[in-house]
């Protein structure tokens, strides 16, 4: 080594090993211990929750907000439990939910909880015409009845309205707070409400957290509300720091000095399954990637054609995917993730399943007039995917598993945005892509599926589809709706423009001392139970 | 002197804004819709939720007129607000750019204090043993990729041996110095808050390694090469000749000569680093410029694109006129006119 730079490397190794790594500032006031968390918040844009429609801000806004129900855990999610509502009834006509709610629940500003509250937070979630503000397309209004009871008044029926009320985006606020500083329910709260910028630094909330500060790409930090009406959290502060890279989570998480790692990639968790001073939590996660298909002839004669649809999704060799993730995923017949209304077990998709037969796809093809195969191109984007495996591998081996069937699939990689803009535009032959749940309710999936957003994209008009979609939405028997869900499903499987390809697990890395953390999807975890030893 | 500072200055102006001009039609141009990048699935169905999104951003207006626009911001020293962060751009700058000033400056100090001793002592001992090592670090250093020794270094340094802090600007539970400049160190020294301070150095010495890698590289070689080249100049044969000692010869001789290629590579690096950092930024978890930009560019911000651009090219110009500055110093030979 040179002599002039030895000794200048021993002073800033030395200067480095002098900083403190013992937490010194910023002890929680009156007792309990501060949860670290290392988070990747890139997409997060805003913590209000009526604009809000990130991972990141789905975390703050479940833990500083209370909603009316939510579901019961993340392995019952069909079943809906009171939290600021203590009872609700359903009209027979399914248009009106009445709600009794919690009497004597203070906000963190000392506020009391009224039906005022909720009149104002579903309202201006529909009036500010944010990113989330269509999950209110069917409120038609929302009634108060006295100071505890109100009544939500729907267009039509619609049986997912305690799903969406569960979510993140209607978070009941603290209306007279939000509205001192600037924040609007009225019917162009999207001119008038001036809240957000106040809204990304504070709550304004009842629930077992207050959010205290947001630096954008730094740390997120929520204190626990000493008022929460369940009796004050364990855990006394969230310090939710935002690292982006996977790998440095990783030696984070490994090295203590965070105490929750949420994106750490599969491959990196492999590497961790040995280390003692880890915790691997596994979550199933409701995010799915897929394959479209144009419905339309003239963008491709041959994929229009079902039985070639069909053959496709009896050649993909699905079980082959779920290896490619080490074992950490699931497959669903159709865009529509494991555990939801319809589709509530393992065994249920296996029922619905296309079975991986590569003679019966032939046999198809030549049924289709296309015995020796055909070509199509495939657009994906480059980079990770949500569900845990990247598109660009799952594409390849889309293209393979088809090449044993005579189709030749042309991998066209795309910057994701970029692929998403063309898919968008709806003149895509095939295209791989994902699926991240908005609310927690069937008809988010078969809406998009069957009603709007892919549909169109893929060219698919199909009025029976439709019809039964329209029906399953509306119908408040769980039963009879469960049903009807497995139905259409069969009829995706059938018909459809889809070849669902990999429903990832959620692995969070924790340190062994956390108890009480459990993965939850939309939103990553409640805090309120958690508990650092 | 001056009359060349105020012509650099009106020089200045002219360029900063063609890069806007240059980024906002680029920007424009990439086949990317902010729409997608902004809102999600369902909400991009929704006619009168995309109108409000197109309103509120100013993206229903003709281009030209959101040009138009910025500049009119720009007038009243504002730069609009950013779709990502939903706040004043001004204020993202605020917060970011120092981050970054902080990382860039350490890092090219560092890249300062051993290339160019490095670079000075492979010269002088043309063919040595010091000269193979530096060739090698300055090859291995601009060759490495950055995002490949950021974590590696991390491995290594933090999580194995334990011989450094973890990523961020500060470690877990340090709440950062009362904001004066935004430079932690600083502040922190401000407020005589020592802790504080030395935390914020610890902080600072491993991603500033690691960000100097490629630049000490560029400066060892350009030294070195510089310097090879003063040294054989007929004016230190001269003062070879009336006999001044080799150490006076190289110091007071040939290292000021040899420094301005040096000083133009350093200005160059400082002002890429400004930007450039996303690789070393994002893997220490390092709430910079360069991620910030990122961020803007892959979500189709296009007030905090112009933001950032407008920003570095002030940034970057500035420099290169404060290196043309320091060639007079260097070299007395050199006139402004």
């Amino acid at each position: 080594m040179n002599r002039w730079s030895g000794p200048a490397i021993r002073v800033l190794i030395a200067l480095a090993v002098t900083g403190p790594s013992q937490p010194v500032l910023g002890q929680p006031a009156g007792g309990g211990k501060t949860l670290i968390m290392a988070l990747d918040q890139s997409d997060v844009k805003t913590l209000d929750p009526g604009r809000e429609f990130e991972f990141g801000a789905a975390f703050v806004d479940l833990n500083t907000y209370d909603t009316l129900v939510a579901h019961k855990s993340p392995k019952e999610l069909n079943t809906f439990v009171p939290v600021l509502a203590t009872e609700w009834k359903i009209s027979p006509d399914g248009k009106e939910y009445t709600f009794k709610l919690r009497p004597n629940v203070k906000h963190a500003s000392g506020n009391p909880f009224t039906a005022d509250d909720v009149k104002f937070s579903l309202t201006r979630l529909k009036t500010l015409k944010g990113n989330p503000g269509w999950m209110m397309d069917p409120l038609k209004e929302v009634v108060v009845i006295d100071p505890m009871t109100v009544k939500t008044v729907l267009n039509e029926s619609f049986a997912d309205w305690l799903a969406v009320l569960s979510g993140p985006n209607s978070a009941i606020m603290d209306a007279k707070l939000a509205k001192e500083h600037g924040a609007s329910d009225s019917p162009t709260a999207d001119k008038d409400d001036k809240a957000e910028e106040w809204l990304n630094q504070h709550s304004a909330g009842g629930g077992p957290f207050i959010l205290k500060s947001w630096q954008k790409n730094n740390v997120i930090i929520m204190e626990r509300n000493p008022n929460y009406w369940k009796g004050p959290a364990k855990i006394a502060k969230i310090e939710a720091r935002d690292v982006p890279s996977p790998a440095t989570q990783k030696l984070q998480v490994e090295n203590g000095d965070v105490d929750v790692a949420l994106n750490v990639t599969p491959d990196l968790v492999a590497a961790m399954r040995n280390n003692k001073n880890v915790k691997i939590q596994i979550g199933q996660s409701l995010d799915n990637m897929y394959m479209g298909m144009t419905m339309d002839p003239a963008l491709h004669p041959e994929l229009a054609k079902k039985e070639v649809r069909q053959a496709i999704r009896h050649a993909v060799d699905r079980e082959g995917i779920i290896k490619l993730t080490n074992g950490r995923a699931v497959i669903g017949p159709a865009v529509y993730p494991i555990g939801v209304l319809g589709l509530e077990t393992q065994a249920d998709a296996d029922r619905l399943n296309p079975k991986y037969d590569l003679a019966k796809a032939k046999e198809l093809l030549a049924r289709a007039g296309v015995p020796n195969g055909f070509k199509f191109p495939l657009k994906y984007g480059t980079g990770a995917s949500p569900a845990g495996i990247t598109y660009e591998s799952v594409a390849q081996k889309v293209q393979s598993d088809l090449k044993k069937i005579g189709i030749d699939v042309q991998l066209v990689p795309l910057e994701f945005s970029v692929m998403l803009t063309q898919y968008r535009a709806k003149g895509e032959i095939a295209v791989i892509s994902y699926n991240q749940p908005d609310y927690i309710g069937a008809s988010d999936f078969t809406g998009q599926m069957i009603l709007h957003t892919w549909a169109p994209r893929l060219r698919w008009d199909d009025p029976k589809a439709k019809e039964m979609a329209r029906k399953a939405d509306a119908e408040i028997d769980p039963k009879r709706r469960s049903g009807m869900y497995k139905e259409i499903l069969a009829y995706l499987v059938e018909n459809g423009p889809y070849v669902n390809l990999v429903q990832g697990k959620a692995e969070v890395v924790v340190r062994p001392n956390i108890q009480g953390y459990e993965y939850l999807p939309l939103g990553a975890a409640r805090i309120y139970p958690v508990v650092k030893n | 002197m001056s009359r060349y500072v105020a012509r650099r200055l009106g020089l200045m102006v002219v360029a900063v804004l063609g890069v806007t001009l240059i980024s906002f039609v680029i920007s424009h141009a990439v086949p990317a819709d902010p729409i997608v990048s902004n809102l999600g699935q369902q909400a991009s169905q929704r006619p009168e939720i995309v109108q409000a999104f197109k309103e509120k951003w100013g993206l229903d207006r003709p281009l030209h007129l959101q040009y138009l626009a910025f500049l009119a911001n720009l007038a009243r020293g504002e730069l609009g607000t950013s779709i990502n962060t939903r706040r004043a751009i001004t204020k993202d700058l605020a917060q970011f750019l120092p981050a970054t000033l902080e990382l860039a400056t350490t890092a090219v100090l560092f890249a300062l204090a051993a290339g160019v001793p490095l670079g000075i002592f492979a010269a002088i001992q043309r063919d040595g043993p010091v000269d193979h090592v530096a060739r090698l670090v300055s090859l291995v250093g601009v060759s490495i990729p950055i995002f490949w020794l950021a974590t590696v270094s991390l491995v290594l340094f933090y999580a194995t041996l334990h011989w450094t802090v973890g990523p961020g600007r500060l470690g877990p539970q340090v709440d950062a110095p009362a904001r004066l400049t935004g430079l932690y160190t600083v502040d922190a020294a401000v407020a005589a808050d020592w802790k504080t301070f030395r935390d914020a150095v610890a902080h600072l010495v491993l991603p500033g390694l690691v960000l100097a890698s490629s630049v000490m590289g560029l400066v060892t070689r350009v030294t070195r090469s510089s310097m090879l080249d003063a040294l054989s100049q007929d004016y230190l044969r001269t003062a070879r000749a009336k006999g001044l000692p080799e150490s006076g010869i190289v110091a007071r001789h040939a290292l000021k000569n040899a420094l301005i290629p040096t000083v133009t590579v350093l200005g160059l690096a400082y002002g890429g680093l400004l930007s450039g950092a996303v690789m070393t930024e994002t893997i220490f978890a390092w709430p910079g410029l360069g991620r910030y930009a990122f961020q803007s560019a892959v979500t189709n911000d296009f007030p905090a694109i112009m933001g950032v651009t407008f920003v570095i090219g002030v940034m970057y110009t500035l420099v290169n006129l404060l290196v043309d500055l320091l060639y007079g110093w260097l070299d007395p030979q050199i006139r402004y006119s």
